[in-house]
């Protein structure tokens, strides 16, 4: 131990056994408790699309209001999102994705044969030529210009052919393909909710593709900077407030599956995720066509409870009577609120519709003015005033 | 700065036995020339900083001039080009008083020294002073950055014929129609609220309005319109006589917008109604005063109640170079003035900065300290000084030189 | 400075007290207060890290809530980057280092340098600050126009960043006519030790980068203090022209953190394995090329913001540019060890870590220059993985091996050796442990900076935070061991680990001007005449003296 302690002596034994076992230690308290395993997306007894927090809390399964008569889609999209892939990559559902999974399979293997090869040649060097009594540093040139330029020409090579791969395939990525207008779908994110319109008017908070056809998106933000991306379809774009940007993909495969916002956003970004429901061929056509009528349908709390969630009102306002970013509209209707201007205002149809038209008009203390304009027609605002009235 | 400050500045009187001369040659030095030499390769680097420090503002400035170049266009007739050449004048002038005293420095004339540094500070100040006279004149007539934008204030410098609230002006791409109450054609996307097409022109108004009434359909209009009208003029109402103020101009910034029979209105950034109505009351504008009003050269003033800019005939080329020059204020022209205030006051901090160092070397050039053996700093703070005289002679065309 | 400075004393022990301290000009005190102000920073950022790892040990609430978690991610980064990897090698080893590998009395503006010294903590206090004031959730990134419209406290955030900046910017300017103008006669650029040429590029990049960070920064202050409406996208402004600006600084930053690293693990690795470094003008020319390289590649890390496809192919075809010095410079690394000496002493650790994270941060970068992997992969696990393990796994770990290598010469005490290696040991595996689970999460597609996560990424999640609790018990105790050993150490010698450079001929610790006598003309990287003296002083510590017979004839240095 003391000869160890000394600079310029020869290296210690190997770590204590008792190191090992802290590690041994800390797996077994890694994999332990609670365990889920790898890969399945029940473990904790919550279904995939519930919020996390009732997943962490172990709170009794979402005391929410009971799902009331949800159509076909909409149950659709709370089925368990596909997510097995391989080890390395999700599952791949569009014929984009071919490319970069090739190029990453490439790169990978490639980048395990310099990796293992640069370690070996480190851990054989310690080996052979580490310090011990009587063994001397032996000569040997200090450069060897053939050996460098030639390690400088193969990763350059490496590269090159890199360069030209991943640039055919990002061009595949994104090059938009012509697509029918059925296909061509609006994306507005806001914080932190995607809202998507289809071309006949249907707005909903799950994008519905069809099958084997290319799919638009004409994207835009209301307010910071999103980021929309899909892992199945290898496909990311940012989405700018004040303008547009485009992604495209071609799903191959019915099914649901994840899309995230990945550009910072704030507060809930982690929250900001959704599913992207790929129907088989005509399914998405009775979607559209059955989505509007439910939509021209709907009036009064249901359209308010609509309007609630696929406007985006959640992230802030919430029905079981915790504060978020803006009031609880639980036992709301009829309060006694005040407002920063020091005055007291009932909370009824006047104000609400006030509070819709014009945030910042009669904002109230212990909430940011972070309110946006919410373009919605007398109709819908009614319906959210009735929604706000049923919630007691 | 700080370069110049504390490179050269020590007052480390030691023996130490390298020889020195002057008593400011730093210890570590091995002669004069040395840390001369030192000192030169320093504030070189800190020049090519300085260049790379303004290099994020030039970046900005040739985008935002490639996006809008009709803003920058019309918006550097905002900008008096007479002070602007004088000012350019006094840097060059300083500059070469500032290489002066570099060369009296080195040929030990105290007397030239002095007189030369004394010259570069006065026109230091000369360039403050007169940057004070155009900021001030923008500051009265609220032609600043983002919000503090003034619209209604046409390009045309002092000649122009109004002052704020009280002029032609986009208020948003959105042509109001007076008779029908209702804006005719306008680009607001009613869902997003966003203006897509800023560059299409439109006129709001184009008389003196006297009331602005904002109400929502039905019953509830006379109520909200009041309020509306209220918080224009609480708005007005600061820093000012309360008098009633033309409301329009204060239901200022952008947006109003048909959204089926309705429209939104944005008060500033805050969104004031959506789905209201809007009437504007109009009044007889007063007789303009011909000599002053540029507008009379771009078109007729309209009679009163009258919504739309029509043009008689067909314009000339001439015509169009006035309407151009002196029309009212297009989309985004606020973000000139975020560039110009950027760059401008960025180079002003600069000249402030070079006016501390220029009267540090003038009370050390009066205790005789500077010889031709230690004239380092002479020397750095002159480079310093032809870098700033330099960024000006970009500026000038860039802002004020646009045709 | 004064004439009656003593130079045949120690610099600890001349002219002591506080005062003196606070007011030297002497880069090897500066330099000791900018380390203990680094290390300081690297525990408040350890914390904040230990604290975001905490809180992703499960899935949704763990430890605290979306916005303290935001909070904590940005406090680690900006911490991380301004505080502790950007000035950590150049600012506190480079300034104990550089003059006394060059043979100088110090750098050549000693009162701007101690003028960058207050700038760092001026900055320091500020980020400070706005960490007492509520502190900032915007990323240490500030995109606009998120930052614009937080309510956190990010104005004194982005003043801190911007003091800091300027710090760095007088610290490269005085390294960069230090080595210009201080080389001795008969030292040609050829001559100069590696890390002198990290140091240089470091210093070059840091002068040509940090000012477009210093005026981004600066407008997006105005813009939050005023609305000036440059970067604010409702003003007319453009968010996307923040991200270039800041990322033409940032994309060099990243290799101001690296590339002084590069020359650290140059002198180790020659050092421990005796054996002249090899090919010495590549890595010369490599560390340029990197400083070159790293002004042009800006744009990968906004290959999905909505820029031009034809701006995506240049950045990419550029980037991919930017392996290759580095792939030289593993090449030339491994290439030393071959028929050497190698003793692995806690530095040695250090250096081989860094060899293998290195290569394993390098290659994943790779994936990241392709353009359609990089579109899957942007903004998720993956590339906070690769990234870690070029500023962290690489940058840190180098930073720790080489403050270990010059410990004994410039505070004069030895490390405990066997404590020393373990916890490098602890590093490497909670290093690993950490982040290469991270890669997995973010090919499958976990994006970054998410407070909750999706169920099946729990193991992953839960085999990271462990491995940081690891990785931050290890350099906690490094840092106390090293505080320990300041007064309670070995005393060291002259020349414990047998390096070549001039530092090694100078007292330990030097005097005040480095060396009592000018220093002599030094064969570098030539081990043949370095003769091993074990027990050489009453503490028993080894030194490495030079064989007389071959020992040089000294020389004036100028």
């Amino acid at each position: 131990m003391k000869a160890c302690a000394e600079p310029g002596r020869r290296s210690c034994p190997a770590p204590r056994p008792w190191v090992l076992a802290f590690f041994a230690f800390l797996l077994v308290l890694a994999i332990a408790p609670s365990g889920p395993r790898l890969g399945g997306q029940d473990l904790l007894g919550a279904p995939a699309l519930a919020p996390a927090t009732a997943v962490a809390q172990d709170a009794p399964p979402a005391a929410a209001p009971p799902p009331a008569e949800l159509s076909w889609w909409e149950q659709k999209a709370k089925q368990p999102y596909v997510h097995e892939g391989t080890y390395w990559l999700p599952p791949q559902a569009s014929p984009a994705a071919k490319g970069p999974d090739n190029l990453f399979i490439a790169v990978l293997a490639m980048s395990a044969f310099f990796f293992f090869a640069i370690t070996a040649a480190v851990i054989y060097f310690v080996i052979k030529y580490r310090h011990r009594p009587g063994h001397k540093a032996e000569p040997s040139p200090a450069h060897n210009d053939a050996l460098e330029i030639t390690w400088t020409v193969i990763p350059t090579i490496i590269v090159v052919i890199l360069f030209v791969y991943g640039w055919r395939s990002y061009i595949d990525l994104t090059a938009i393909p012509e697509t029918r207008p059925e296909n061509q779908i609006m994306v507005t994110a806001q914080k932190w909710n995607w809202s998507f319109r289809y071309y006949n008017g249907v707005e909903d908070n799950v994008l519905h593709v069809p099958q084997d056809q290319p799919v638009k998106l004409t994207m835009t933000s209301t307010d910071v900077l999103h980021s929309l991306f899909i892992p199945v379809f290898r496909v990311k774009q940012d989405v700018v407030p004040r303008r547009f940007t485009y992604a495209w993909f071609w799903a191959t495969k019915p099914g649901v599956y994840r899309l995230y916002c990945t550009e910072y956003c704030g507060k809930d970004h982690s929250l900001m995720k959704t599913v992207v429901v790929v129907h088989s061929s005509g399914e998405y056509e009775k979607f559209l066509a059955e989505a509007f009528a439910k939509q021209q349908s709907l009036s009064g709390p249901a359209l308010g409870e609509s309007v609630f969630k696929k406007k985006g009102c959640e992230g802030c306002h919430s029905l079981d009577g915790s504060t978020r970013l803006g009031p609880t509209f639980k036992g709301a209707w009829g309060e006694q609120v005040k407002l920063a201007d020091g005055s007291t205002i009932t909370v009824d149809e006047k104000y609400i519709r006030d509070a819709i038209l014009a945030p910042q008009a009669q904002s109230r203390p212990g909430f940011p003015p972070a309110m946006p304009v919410i373009p919605l027609s007398d109709k819908e605002i009614e319906g959210v005033i009735e929604f706000i009235k049923a919630q007691k | 700065m700080s370069a110049q400050d504390n490179d050269k500045g020590g007052h480390d009187d030691h023996g130490h036995g390298h020889g020195h001369g002057s008593p400011f040659i730093q210890h570590h030095y091995d002669d004069a020339q040395h840390q001369f030499d030192s000192g030169k390769l320093g504030i070189w680097f800190f020049l090519v900083q300085e260049v790379l420090f303004f290099s994020g503002l030039f970046v900005a400035y040739i985008l935002f001039r490639h996006h809008h170049p009709e803003v920058f266009a019309y918006a550097s007739h905002y900008l008096d080009v007479k002070w602007g050449a004088i000012n350019t004048a006094v840097l060059i002038v300083s500059s070469l008083s500032a290489a002066w005293a570099v060369r009296c420095a080195q040929l030990g004339q105290r007397r030239g020294l002095i007189a030369c540094l004394v010259i570069t500070l006065v026109c230091a100040f000369g360039f403050l002073g007169i940057k004070y006279i155009e900021y001030s004149h923008k500051f009265h007539e609220r032609i600043l950055w983002g919000h503090r934008f003034d619209p209604c204030v046409a390009s045309g410098g002092a000649h122009l014929p109004n002052k704020s609230n009280q002029c032609d002006g986009v208020k948003s791409s959105v042509v109001w129609d007076f008779k029908t109450k209702k804006a005719d054609r306008g680009c607001l996307d009613a869902e997003t609220g966003y203006d897509w097409e800023p560059a299409t022109p439109g006129i709001q108004a184009r008389c003196q309005v006297a009331e602005i009434k904002i109400g929502v359909q039905g019953n509830e209009r006379r109520e909200v319109g009041r309020r509306a009208i209220e918080m224009c003029e609480a708005a007005a109402g600061h820093g000012q006589p309360h008098k009633p103020v033309p409301c329009w101009a204060l239901v200022e910034n952008r947006h109003v917008c048909p959204k089926g029979p309705a429209a939104m209105v944005y008060y500033g950034d805050k969104a004031v109604r959506t789905d209201v109505e809007i009437e504007a009351v109009c009044e007889a504008a007063p007789a303009p005063a011909a000599p002053e009003d540029a507008f009379a050269h771009a078109a007729d003033r309209p009679a009163p109640g009258q919504a739309t800019l029509t043009r008689q005939a067909p314009p000339t080329k001439h015509d169009l170079q006035v309407a151009w020059s002196n029309g009212p204020p297009p989309q985004n022209t606020n973000m000139f003035f975020s560039i110009y205030f950027a760059m401008t006051g960025l180079h002003g901090l600069h000249v402030l900065a070079g006016i501390f160092v220029y009267i540090w070397l003038l009370v050390r050039a009066l205790k005789g300290h500077f010889t031709p053996e230690y004239f380092g700093p002479v020397d750095y703070a002159a480079l310093y000084w032809h870098l700033v005289d330099l960024i000006w002679i970009f500026l000038f065309p860039l802002l004020y030189l646009i045709h | 400075m004064s004439a009656s400075v003593d130079n045949t004393k120690s610099f600890l022990e001349v002219s002591p007290g506080i005062r003196n301290w606070l007011y030297t000009l002497d880069h090897k005190r500066i330099g000791l207060m900018y380390l203990c102000g680094i290390l300081f920073s690297l525990l408040l950022g350890g914390a904040f890290a230990l604290l975001v790892r905490t809180a992703l040990f499960s899935p949704g609430l763990t430890i605290v809530g979306q916005d303290w978690y935001n909070k904590f991610f940005t406090l680690h980064g900006a911490v991380m980057v301004f505080l502790v990897i950007i000035p950590g090698i150049p600012a506190a080893l480079g300034n104990m280092v550089l003059p006394v590998q060059l043979g100088a009395p110090d750098v050549a503006f000693p009162k701007l340098n101690l003028a960058s010294f207050y700038l760092w903590c001026s900055g320091a206090f500020l980020l400070l600050l706005a960490t007492a004031l509520g502190d900032v959730d915007t990323g240490w990134t500030f995109y606009t126009p998120y930052s614009l419209e937080s309510q956190t406290a990010v104005i004194p955030a982005v003043a801190g960043a911007f003091v800091l900046g300027f710090s760095s910017i007088f610290t490269g300017l005085n390294f960069l006519v230090t080595i210009h103008k201080f080389r001795p006669a008969h030292m040609g650029w050829f001559q100069m030790p590696l890390n002198l040429w990290a140091l240089y590029a470091t210093a070059l990049m840091q002068v040509l980068a940090t000012p477009v960070l210093g005026i981004t920064l600066l407008l997006l202050f105005v813009e939050r203090f005023m609305q000036i409406g440059i970067f604010d996208p409702t003003l007319g402004g453009d968010p996307v022209l923040f991200q270039h600006c800041f990322w033409f600084y940032s994309h060099p930053a990243v290799y101001i953190m690296i590339v002084p690293a590069m020359g650290v693990i140059s002198e180790m690795i020659t050092t421990f394995s005796r054996k002249h470094i090899f090919g010495y003008r590549f890595i010369a020319y490599s560390s340029v090329a990197l400083a070159l390289f790293s002004f042009l590649v800006w744009g990968h890390h906004m290959f999905v913001s909505g820029q031009s496809r034809l701006a995506n192919m240049v950045f990419s075809a550029l980037t991919f540019s930017v392996g290759i010095p580095s792939a030289i410079k593993v090449f030339n690394w491994t290439a030393t060890l071959y028929k050497g000496d190698i003793r692995l002493d806690t530095p040695m650790l250090y250096v081989l870590s860094f060899l293998i994270l290195f290569t394993i941060g390098g290659l994943t970068g790779i994936f990241l220059a392709v353009l359609s992997i990089d579109v899957h992969l942007h903004d998720t696990y993956f590339v906070v993985a690769h990234f870690h393990y070029v500023m962290m796994g690489s940058t840190l770990v180098a930073f720790i091996g080489a403050l270990h290598y010059w410990w004994p010469k410039f505070t004069g005490r030895m490390y405990p050796e066997a404590l020393g290696k373990l916890c490098a040991w602890g590093v490497f595996v909670g290093f690993n442990l950490t982040f290469l689970p991270q890669f997995v999460m973010g090919s499958r597609g976990m994006p970054r900076r998410y407070w909750d996560f999706d169920p099946e990424y729990t193991l992953y999640h839960r085999l990271s935070t462990i491995g940081a609790f690891l990785l931050g018990i290890s350099l906690f105790v490094v840092v106390c061991y090293l505080a320990w050993s300041l007064k309670r150490g070995k005393k060291a010698t002259q020349n414990p680990w047998g390096g070549t450079t001039l530092e090694w001929v100078a007292p330990t610790p030097p005097t005040t001007f480095n060396f009592p006598e000018p220093p002599p003309e030094v064969e570098l990287y030539d081990y043949d005449d370095l003769v091993e003296v074990p027990n050489a002083n009453e503490d028993g510590v080894t030194n490495w003296e030079r064989r007389p017979a071959t020992g040089k004839p000294a020389k004036a240095h100028h």
